[in-house]
């Protein structure tokens, strides 16, 4: 007999033939399978790692990431090859992990390898130097010890996870994802986008990972009858491979040149929308019109947190290493809703004490100098570094406001100024000493301050003995009890802060207004300030202010005016938001450091070793870059809580995963709808509630001992009868039979069964299901 | 073919890449993330392409199969060979072929074939194992192509397909006259096989090389033409076989059941018959012969005919839903002469009289009667008569009966009935 093929002939659809090719029947793992398809996910993590090598300096980190890797990844192999149940792959392989970062960044490990508390601590310490270092450099970052530390346990993890989607699970599409995060990192992280060579590494480890998964696949199909020269040495036949490099390498094509043309038509869908409305003020390359200096600065500001978390604002080159705030509009008026800016030049806020004109107090021989050149953003008014005392710009037309410093009335776009300043740190001391205002001027104050501020802060300064300890208790109470989040309603509506007083949550604004509220509402003068923080520094020394630096802080005056800071640091990483030092209890009451602005240096010298002491005395050794930052570090106790907690955590997950299996597995048999399914489902029911099951039953026999030992009466009786009959239709019977309320009557008969055991029996049957533990038959005959 | 008819041949993971292709790059597109772009693009590229290449391959491949027996007795086996030959001026893909083999052969062959030159050709063979009776079909085969990513796969069919008969495992007999009171007289076969035959003399017409001393003058005469008498024995040695193919009869199930033993045994008794010489005809109790769709007359003959004979008994099923049989159409005249053999289950006593009452006139009658309790189980004939009392009946009747049971030897019990030695017949 022969027949011959010509092309097309009969194009079928991929049937649903579970066997061919398809990922519903496994192919058998053998070792050299097994070693292919490790060897894949390795490749595919290693290459996807290769892709943050974009956004760190140097290459040292790549060396300790890969021997991480490649433990948890032969750790995971051997798992594999040992027939390690699926369940306890990962918790071993994230033992392994933690060992193999231990053995690295570690030395206080037991026996160097295994983690203890101390290790765990100084593991710990590494993390958040490295969290630390993200934050603070603007990418390619320097690599520290503690970077090192994070990315290889980060690398290590997604290891682990590509490994169980790729060999354990076989969904080596699922696998893609991770590695293809790896990628997202660099493309968003970057300016300008990831280079294009990351892309094609990350893309080339996906395609091993599916080339690979579809080589076993053929290569389990069937027996291979190529050539004879090649037939012995491969298990899997060649052409795919030529194939896969060909198709892999055509679509990598396409899809850089594709996306070269794309967005040359227009940079993005939405900045053209955004064009259209000309309000944008900030953000990149963008040239639209300057906005309105009517509109009120606070509503930019939340745009910026909110829409724009990268770009630049504007860059600067300071010889200070740890610049402050950047003020730029002030807040003084209140009217009930809202802060907004007085018009500039008229900034006396009615009843309150004239702002003092500080600029001649700051100024200094020797100081910080800022300078700012060439700005892209267009902004009505200047950022300017806090206690300035002289500006020099090309650009006509600004104006200083003596009463709030502010300087406006031009536009920064092109711009370039340079400004000096001294430091301005008040003594805690002279703040305590600062007069209260007369009870007239106190009662002007509290004109539209809504009365639950006024009561809230009556309440939390009681006790305090000046306005000054008055401040820091309603900043304390601020930063320990509220939660900083930019998912809150808008602050358009008049009962906005009594909304964040009742969420106890919400951003910078939000603290910012509330604070000067409170403050009022205590008889000390407040107004609230817009700007920026300091930014973070790029690898040519100049400092660098995203949208998302944005912020806003109340000033208040105690003799001067004085910046608070009632917004929590720890939830707003990365923004820069740091207290001032007078501002902290814990270094204000005990340890006054006051200075003064003439004699600078030595000043400066001074309190650096004060800072470098305290940080000494209080605090492990880790470099947080700030000197006042308030990281929340008390004890280790805490760690071993959490510690305590994750372990608790994992335990429960054990406890409960055998009941989470077993409700898996029958809700799947169940939606099937198929009477094998719902049979083996009535089966492991059985075995679960402890009554033995033979497996040559018939399924009359099996109804029949289920209603008569089991006492099935009425619809659970009904339900089995009906379950027995379909299953004697489907298997010895050519009809089909109806399977309709399968479903509904495995979970009746399950119900009547469960209702009749005793309460042991029942739980034991949900907890720890004993059909779990015996394999299903019908498998192993096959 | 459906709207999306063209992506048919996308597998589960090619659609799903699509789809999140078109979803990422859409996203990216809006939000202006060109590196997410390039992500979405590649991911709708990659199946598109191969959607592209797959509908682009083309092949020509001849493929011969060839099935050295294809007719193996029961747990026998045979050797299938496909021969793949490119008839195509450029070399072919990777292709997987799948030789489609029923379960009761064995498992479908598959074979993954890289890269056929011009004109070249591979042998692929595969062993099949003939587990139940029946006649399958091997074949046909199916080609299937993918793409290095699993993202497409198109299947495509031959037609043709071959038959393998899996027939029962027959049984040597030992050659023993049949007619056992004449048994130990010779070995003249005229006198040895029937007592009974057709009476007269059927002249035919004359043929190049005949005798003139045959030559039938009365008939001559009468037809005009030159008619000769018959030189061949004109008596037909003939041996009708009753199946029991009642499934009420029978217990156990699948190869240990009493049917299938009762299938083979007819089938050695058969084979053996027909190497004899006689003429078989096979029917069931019923009195429905069982005929082969070429098969000219009710009765096989000569040795030629064994392949037919086991042909038949590799199809023969158990039952009609019929419970009782219903002995009307099986009239004594049927079996006036030759031999008669039955095989027979479980009886109900006036069936056993029924199928007593058949024996013919001048003919040897043979009854295997089965134990089926051996078998196990539990009857289905509501008033089962019993081995015993079924095989006195029939020695009352004339036959001869041997009970037979799981373990009987097919050989010993057809030696003594044929000998007429038997206990249970007396």
């Amino acid at each position: 007999m022969t027949a011959t093929l010509n092309n097309p002939v009969n194009l079928q659809e991929p049937q649903d033939n579970p066997a061919l090719l398809s990922g519903v029947s496994q192919p058998e793992l053998t070792t050299r399978r097994l070693l292919a398809l490790s060897a894949a996910s390795l490749i595919a993590v290693v290459l996807g790692s290769l892709s943050l090598s974009s956004i760190l300096i140097g290459g040292g980190w790549f060396a300790r990431c890969l021997i991480v890797v490649v433990c948890v990844v032969a750790l995971c192999t051997a798992l594999t090859a040992i027939r390690l149940p699926l369940f306890f792959i990962p918790i071993v392989a994230g033992f392994g992990l933690l060992c193999a970062v231990t053995a690295l960044f570690c030395d206080n490990g037991t026996l160097g390898l295994f983690p203890n508390f101390d290790s765990l601590d100084s593991l710990r310490a590494l993390l958040i130097e490295g969290q630390t270092n993200v934050n603070q450099y603007a990418p390619p970052v320097p690599v520290s010890t503690g970077l090192a530390c994070l990315i290889s346990l980060s690398l290590g993890a997604v290891a682990a996870l590509v490994y169980l989607l790729t060999v354990n699970l076989r969904l080596p599409t699922w696998a893609c994802i991770p590695v293809l995060a790896l990628y997202v990192v660099p493309a968003f992280v970057v300016e300008g986008g990831a280079p294009l060579w990351a892309f094609v590494i990350v893309i080339a480890g996906c395609l091993v990972l599916l080339a690979t998964d579809q080589r076993v696949l053929v290569s389990a199909w069937g027996r291979s009858v190529s050539s004879d020269r090649q037939a012995r040495t491969s298990d899997a036949p060649t052409g795919l491979s030529v194939a896969a490099l060909r198709l892999g390498a055509l679509s990598l094509i396409v899809a850089v040149l594709v996306s070269l043309v794309l967005p040359g038509l227009s940079d993005s869908a939405l900045n053209w929308f955004n064009a259209q409305h000309a309000l944008n003020a900030a953000g990149g390359d963008d040239t639209s019109p300057a906005r309105p200096i009517g509109l009120n600065p606070l509503v930019s500001l939340r745009r910026d947190l909110l829409n724009q978390p990268n770009g630049v604002m504007f860059t600067y080159k300071t010889d200070n290493p740890t610049p402050g705030y950047f003020r730029t509009a002030v807040l003084s008026a209140y009217n009930g809703e809202t802060f907004y800016p007085l018009v500039a030049g008229t900034g006396v806020l009615p009843g309150t004490p004239r702002g003092t004109a500080l600029l001649d107090t700051y100024r200094t021989q020797s100081g910080w100098t800022y300078q700012f050149s060439d700005q892209q953003l267009s902004s009505p008014y200047l950022p300017m570094p806090e206690g300035f005392f002289d500006i020099k710009t090309d650009q006509p037309g600004w104006v200083i406001d003596p009463g709030t410093l502010q300087v406006s009335g031009g536009n920064t776009l092109g711009a370039s100024w340079t400004v000096n300043t001294g430091t301005s740190i008040p003594s805690p001391s002279a703040l305590r000493a600062a007069p209260n205002l007369a009870a007239d001027e106190q009662k002007n104050l509290l004109t539209g301050v809504p009365r639950a501020l006024i009561d809230q802060a009556k309440g939390l300064t009681a006790r305090s003995a000046t306005k000054y300890d008055a401040a820091l208790a309603i900043q304390q109470w601020l930063r320990d009890t509220f939660v900083y989040s930019t998912d809150v309603e808008s602050n358009e509506s008049a009962s906005y802060l009594t909304q964040f007083l009742a969420d106890r949550k919400g951003y910078c604004e939000q603290f910012a207004a509330t604070m000067a509220l409170m403050a009022r509402g205590i008889g000390i003068p407040s107004r609230v300030v817009v700007g920026f923080t300091a930014g973070t520094k790029q690898k040519d020394g100049t400092w660098s202010v995203s949208p998302h630096q944005a912020h806003a802080w109340p000033e208040l005056y105690l003799g001067q005016w004085v910046r608070f800071e009632p917004t929590p640091r720890a939830q707003v990483d990365g923004s820069g938001v740091i207290a001032p030092t007078w501002s902290l209890p814990n270094v204000a009451p005990s340890k006054p450091i006051t200075i003064e602005p003439s004699h600078n240096e030595t000043a400066r010298n001074r309190r650096d070793q004060e800072l470098r002491r305290d940080r000494k005395g209080t605090r492990p050794v880790v470099d947080l870059g700030a000197p006042t930052s308030s990281a929340p570090v008390t004890s280790t106790d805490h760690w071993r809580w959490i510690m305590l907690l994750l372990a608790g955590t994992a335990g429960i997950a054990a406890a409960i995963a055998p009941a989470v299996r077993r409700w898996w597995r029958r809700r799947n048999r169940l939606a099937s709808g198929d009477i094998d399914q719902a049979w083996d489902e009535l089966r492991d029911t059985i075995r679960d509630i402890g009554v033995p099951w033979s497996d040559s039953a018939t399924p009359r026999q099996v109804a029949a001992t289920m209603i008569g030992a089991q006492h099935l009466r009425g619809d659970a009786a009904e339900a089995a009868t009906r379950l027995c009959e379909v299953a004697e239709l489907s298997r010895y019977s050519p009809r089909t039979p109806r399977t309709g309320r399968l479903a509904d009557d495995v979970r009746t008969v399950r119900r009547a069964l469960l209702t009749r055991m005793d309460r042991r029996t029942r739980i034991m049957a949900t907890v720890r299901p004993a059909s779990l533990h015996q394999p299903p038959l019908s498998d192993s005959l096959l | 073919m459906s709207r999306w008819g063209i992506l048919t041949p996308l597998t589960r993971r090619g659609s799903a890449l699509l789809w999140c292709g078109v979803g990422i790059a859409s996203v990216a597109f809006l939000f202006g993330q060109r590196d997410l772009i390039r992500v979405g693009v590649f991911l709708i590229a990659l199946p598109a392409l191969s959607l592209f290449v797959m509908s682009r391959i083309r092949f020509k491949v001849s493929i011969t199969r060839g099935v050295s027996q294809s007719r193996i007795p029961v747990n026998g086996s045979t050797e299938t060979s496909l021969r793949l030959h490119n008839v195509a001026r450029i070399s072919s893909g990777l292709l997987l072929l799948e030789d489609a083999i029923p379960w009761e052969l064995g498992r479908s062959q598959r074979v993954v074939v890289d890269r056929l030159q011009p004109n070249q050709w591979r042998d692929v063979s595969c062993t099949v194992y003939g587990t139940a009776r029946g006649r399958y079909t091997v074949g046909p085969t199916s080609i299937t192509l993918v793409d290095p990513f699993g993202l497409c796969r198109t299947t495509r069919n031959f037609s043709a397909t071959d038959t393998v008969t899996v027939v029962p495992a027959t049984i040597a007999l030992p050659t023993t006259p049949l007619h056992g009171d004449w048994a130990g007289v010779g070995e003249s076969r005229a006198r040895a096989i029937a007592s009974t035959g057709d009476d007269d003399v059927i002249p035919r017409e004359y043929r190049i090389g005949d005798d003139l001393r045959r030559v039938h003058w009365k008939s001559t005469a009468r037809s005009g033409e030159l008619m000769v008498r018959r030189e061949e024995q004109p008596w037909r040695n003939r041996v009708t076989l009753v199946i029991d193919c009642r499934e009420d009869a029978h217990r156990g199930s699948g190869p240990d059941s009493s049917f299938e033993w009762t299938v083979t045994a007819a089938a050695s008794v058969g084979q053996h018959l027909l190497e004899r010489g006689f003429g078989v005809r096979i029917m069931d109790t019923f009195g429905t012969p069982f005929v082969s769709p070429g098969q000219a007359s009710e009765s096989l003959s000569g040795s030629e005919s064994v392949g037919a004979l086991l042909d038949l008994m590799a199809t023969v099923e158990c039952g009609h839903a019929g419970t009782a049989p219903t002995n009307h159409s099986l009239s004594p005249e049927a079996f006036s002469d030759g031999v008669l053999i039955a095989l027979l289950g479980d009886l109900e006593l006036k069936d056993a009289e029924a199928i007593a009452a058949l024996r013919p006139r001048r003919g040897t009658a043979l009854a295997f009667v089965l134990d089926t309790s051996s078998w196990g189980g539990r009857s289905q004939i509501p008033d089962h008569a019993g081995q015993s009392r079924s095989a006195a009946l029939f020695a009352v009747h004339g036959w001869r009966s041997a009970i037979c049971g799981r373990d009987s030897d097919l050989a010993d019990t057809w030696r003594s009935l044929s000998m007429g030695a038997l206990a249970g017949a007396s």
